[in-house]
């Protein structure tokens, strides 16, 4: 079954187009990494998606639920941790999370139970009476997902959890998400660190509003960099750079791309060994050189020139 | 049915909390209202006394100096300058420097022309002239009364040799009901009263949401399985249960300290409050719900109470505004509430007579939570 099936779903600003006739789909179970650069339209999607915002045009079901229709029924299945922190400062930890199991229908029995095992899962003991003002950004991070997970939601949105969280909490919280996503939880999450979503396992990259690219990772970086990338130290790569691009242009070097990277020069090209030993038969400087697949980066960049250069 | 009822409550006490953390607003508003009560209370209990007189005495008679002795003696009037001339009292009534003068501010200037006690002996009309502060218009007309009544049982006793007693028989008997002294503060406070109720209630309903919007947690609140109404009634809660024990401090400190007698039934008058809370209520979070920050909701209850404050009766009576206000009245809260409280309290007014301004008030309630309610789950899309 799907978690989320969304279709052609349309939202307009006046005579802004935040989200243009997009359409993916979310396997229920997964890590689902929805990507796009600030600004590209993913608040806007996940608005829609737990009925904050009506789309203008198009539809999407939610757990099997169309989102126009849906109500209180599919809200108790969802979860939602917002951009911005958005948990009562003024409250401790318990009080919040007493607020939140409360206001998602748990019995006092189960709440205390709930209450405890969130804790211990995202481990936040013996804060339990600190006022949430008081948590540093990766605490709360923890506390906004543990409120968002104590009711044992299906489905849980989180967006950008990690903006603003030093590396070591970042790698933490996504263990916890694996963990979850082991319970059979679908977890739909935007970011737009590209470390977090090689880690998810279907991705939907949505820019300035229509999705560019979906698949698994692996699949999405296969499919729009097929190339391996020969990637030089030399040691004027300004000349290097000139000197491959014009055997390029001369036929003599068969490569899809020429680029400089920091001090290095990239080549795309589908044999780096064969294009190693034609660019060392034409004289080019090569202190070192090594051969890599493209990241996933590497793949978004080259998806977003073509749409820019289009 | 019951889930509705937990759920308001789980909202409200949450917003208790709120109020708990918050150490400067609650104390704030109740103490700052219930000093300003106080004062008010202190202020129109007092009578006008000691309103500053200025005498021209142009006849420098036996008879002048008993009628100056005679407006002396009164409370209300105190001599404080004899002036050679008109020009000179006319002065002293420009003069409005009442820090280093307290007594310049003169309110009542008499004029007694020259020949005034042969006149008066002779049995003519004397040209008494009486040159009245209008700048203080409250205090003025109250010492231009008690001039003229002075003025004419001077007349009498020089002209007629007759005293108060002889005459009294003739004038209109008076008899005054449910206020017998025409207490001033009796009339005040009760709209003091519900101007403080309708004030701390509604600043607080008013950050109810918009703090929520500030703070950023209105999205979240919105994605949880709250139906709209028990939001809006959760969020009206614990600004109503404030009010109300405001409202029962301020109930006592009038009938207890002040002397304001409460002659009607007390459980109707504790039961109608809850149905004006109700009112003031939806208004405030339908304001809340406007706002995008707090600052905004506490500036739009400034100007609503401004607007409110014009039709319900709280300094003047509504029966002498235009007619079309009169009507326009009928659709605020504090209106009927005003009406049910003065009535309750002066008159003993009970259900018979007060039927309409309750059933107003229940209608106006009901239209006004709806039309929120609506709102709130209209915002949602």
């Amino acid at each position: 079954m799907l978690a989320t099936s969304v279709n052609h779903l349309t939202r307009r600003f006046g005579s802004f187009t935040a989200v243009n006739g997009i359409s993916f789909e979310v396997p229920e179970g997964q890590v689902f990494g929805f990507l796009g650069p600030n600004g590209s339209g993913k608040t806007t999607t996940i608005r829609m998606l737990l009925g904050l915002l009506q789309p203008s045009d198009g539809t999407a079901t939610v757990l099997g639920q169309d989102i126009s229709r849906a109500g209180n029924e599919l809200r108790e299945q969802l979860g939602y941790m917002s951009q911005k922190f958005s948990l009562y400062r003024d409250l401790t930890v318990v009080e919040n999370l007493r607020f939140f199991g409360k206001g998602y229908g748990l019995s006092n029995a189960t709440l205390r139970q709930r209450i405890e095992e969130v804790i211990g899962i995202t481990g936040l003991q013996g804060q339990e009476n600190t006022p949430t003002k008081n948590l540093s950004g990766g605490w709360a991070q923890r506390l906004a997902l543990s409120a968002a997970i104590l009711h044992k939601p299906q489905l849980i949105f989180l967006d950008e959890p990690t903006a603003g969280v030093d590396p070591i909490q970042r790698r933490a919280f996504w263990g916890l998400l694996y963990d979850l996503a082991r319970t059979d939880v679908t977890i739909f999450v935007t970011t737009h660190y590209m470390d977090e979503a090689e880690h998810c396992e279907n991705l939907a990259f949505i820019y300035f509003g229509d999705i560019i690219a979906r698949g698994a990772p692996h699949d999405i970086v296969e499919s729009t960099l097929p190339e391996h990338v020969l990637a030089i130290e030399t040691r004027d790569p300004v000349q290097t750079l000139h000197a491959i691009r014009n055997l390029k242009q001369g036929g003599v070097l068969d490569a899809d791309g020429v680029s400089l990277f920091g001090a290095e020069v990239h080549v795309n090209i589908q044999d780096p060994d064969l294009a190693k030993s034609v660019l060392a038969q034409n004289g080019i400087d090569m202190q070192r050189t090594y051969a890599a697949r493209p990241s996933l980066e590497d793949a978004f960049i080259a998806l977003v020139d073509r749409v820019d250069t289009k | 049915m019951k889930s509705t009822i937990n759920r308001t409550l789980d909202i409200a006490w949450k917003e208790l909390l709120h109020m708990r953390k918050d150490r400067v607003l609650l104390p704030f508003l109740v103490i700052g209202f219930l000093l300003e009560l106080t004062f008010v209370a202190w202020a129109t209990s007092q009578p006008i006394d000691n309103l500053n007189m200025a005498v021209v005495d142009l006849d420098q008679s036996e008879q002048s100096a008993a009628l100056v002795a005679a407006l002396d003696a009164t409370d209300t009037l105190t001599l404080r300058h004899e002036v050679a001339d008109e020009a000179t009292a006319i002065e002293a009534m420009d003069q409005v420097n009442t820090v280093l003068t307290p007594h310049a501010n003169t309110i009542l200037t008499l004029v007694i022309p020259a020949g005034f006690g042969d006149t008066l002996t002779s049995g003519g009309q004397p040209d008494v002239r009486i040159i009245l502060n209008g700048a203080e218009s409250v205090s003025a007309r109250e010492a231009r009364r008690v001039a003229e009544q002075t003025i004419l049982e001077q007349g009498m006793r020089v002209r007629f040799n007759m005293e108060p007693a002889d005459y009294e028989d003739q004038l209109p008997q008076v008899t005054v009901k449910y206020n017998e002294d025409l207490e001033r503060s009796w009339y005040t406070l009760p709209g003091e009263a519900a101007l403080i109720f309708y004030m701390v209630t509604m600043a607080l309903a008013a950050l109810a949401i918009s703090r929520e919007r500030e703070w950023g947690t209105y999205e979240q609140l919105r994605v949880m399985p709250f139906r709209s109404v028990e939001v809006i009634l959760g969020k009206a809660l614990s600004p109503m249960l404030v009010g109300y024990v405001l409202f029962l401090s301020v109930l006592a400190l009038m009938t207890l300290v002040f002397g304001v007698p409460l002659r009607g039934s007390l459980p109707l008058l504790l039961i109608v409050a809850v149905l004006y809370l109700l009112a003031e209520m939806g208004k405030g979070v339908l304001l809340s719900m406007m706002a995008r920050t707090q600052l905004q909701a506490v500036l739009l209850v400034f100007v609503l109470v401004m607007v409110d404050l014009i039709f319900s009766g709280y300094a003047v009576a509504v029966e002498t505004l235009p007619q079309l206000v009169q009507t326009i009245a009928n659709f605020i809260p504090i209106r009927h509430w005003l009406v049910i409280l003065r009535g309750v309290m002066l008159k003993n007014a009970g259900l018979d007579v007060l039927w309409p301004h309750i059933v107003a008030l229940i209608a106006i309630g009901a239209v006004i939570i709806i039309f929120t309610a609506w709102q709130y789950r209209r915002n949602a899309s």
